[in-house]
């Protein structure tokens, strides 16, 4: 079965990104496919690489990476929404004219119609709320 | 084409958990996550989720144990773990998250 | 293969904070994708619909104008829960567009005709 997963709630003052990182997991290891993880809202800070969360804690930003890197999962940033929250990569730093950027592969900035895309090819569209 | 319902607030959003519980159908499940599980130890909402017709209730074993909860020796309920999550989502033709 | 119709359903009040503004910018994307749109306001989420809104003090767009647009987009569907209404003394002659009222029974129904159904 084709899974995709809707991040929606806060990164670091929600369980939302871990709750969806164990039911990813498990989505995988039960033989399904991801065809898309996309963070909305506040969960996009999830994507930026200056998190430094204490080493004996839960790192959020890390955790989807693996995963990512594991299985080749498609990790989809609403680029509205990370623009302006500060989260941005080099290209888009380089567009905005800043001065850094803080988010890199696997995570890629992309529209909202990669939402709508993902609606329609999965069978499976799991929120995972704020 | 039945539902799996995810809630995820404790029962003291009782206006979410009001619009949950109405959009509940025969044949569908819920699934009860995160701050949610609370309701496990809710004597109204606890009472209300015996009585749904038709309806299979449970609850996430992650996240009831990181809360040090259990269910009442009379809940109908069912204490399920990540993998059952799944297969709960793949029985069901659609998932919709109350939060 | 058969189109997927969605069902958007809004459960908070605008400006406080980017839920309402978030949910109506996924109703737009998906209807400019083709896909039939389906919006359900229900909680808080009724005042949205306000034509008296004015949010230029507080420097936000204004969500009405954007609701008024639904329609343009082929999103023509639009219902009301109407308890939730009746809370917020919400009523049908306030609003930027033509709505309908909808019970809970009507909610649940809802949910189970469409195929996706995304809350926020």
């Amino acid at each position: 079965m084709l899974f995709s997963i809707l991040i929606y709630g806060s990164a670091h003052n929600s369980q939302s990104a871990h709750t969806a990182y164990r039911f990813a997991d498990n989505v995988l290891n039960a033989g399904h496919q991801i065809h898309r993880v996309f963070f909305y809202g506040d969960s996009v800070h999830t994507a930026s690489v200056l998190s430094a969360p204490p080493r004996d804690e839960q790192n959020i930003h890390q955790l989807w990476k693996e995963l990512a890197h594991a299985h080749k999962l498609d990790l989809v940033v609403c680029i509205a929404a990370a623009l302006k929250r500060g989260v941005m990569d080099e290209a888009e730093a380089k567009r905005h004219e800043k001065a850094s950027f803080n988010s890199q592969a696997p995570y890629e900035l992309s529209g909202l119609g990669q939402l709508s895309e993902a609606a329609i090819i999965s069978d499976r569209l799991v929120t995972f709320g704020a | 084409m039945t539902t799996l319902h995810t809630i995820n607030k404790p029962p003291s959003d009782s206006t979410l958990w009001h619009s949950c519980t109405t959009a509940l159908l025969p044949g569908d499940a819920l699934l009860i996550i995160e701050g949610g599980v609370y309701a496990a130890t809710h004597t109204v909402i606890a009472e209300q989720l015996n009585n749904l017709d038709d309806i299979t209730i449970h609850f996430l074993c992650a996240d009831m144990e990181a809360r040090g909860l259990h269910l009442s020796d009379n809940s109908k309920a069912c204490v399920v773990d990540d993998q059952q999550f799944v297969s709960l989502a793949c029985q069901h033709a659609k998932v919709v998250s109350w939060f | 293969m058969q189109q997927k119709k969605i069902l958007l359903i809004l459960s908070r009040a605008p400006y406080g904070d980017a839920h309402a503004k978030e949910a109506l910018d996924v109703a737009l994307t998906a209807a400019a994708f083709g896909l039939p749109v389906s919006l359900l306001l229900t909680q808080d989420a009724p005042s949205l619909l306000l034509s008296s809104q004015q949010p230029q003090q507080i420097q936000q767009k204004n969500l009405a104008s954007i609701c008024s647009a639904l329609p343009m987009y082929d999103i023509e569907n639009i219902y009301i829960e109407a308890l939730a209404a009746q809370t917020q003394q919400v009523t049908l002659d306030q609003l930027v567009l033509p709505a309908e009222f909808v019970n809970e029974t009507d909610v649940a129904v809802m949910i189970r005709n469409h195929d996706v159904v995304l809350r926020f």
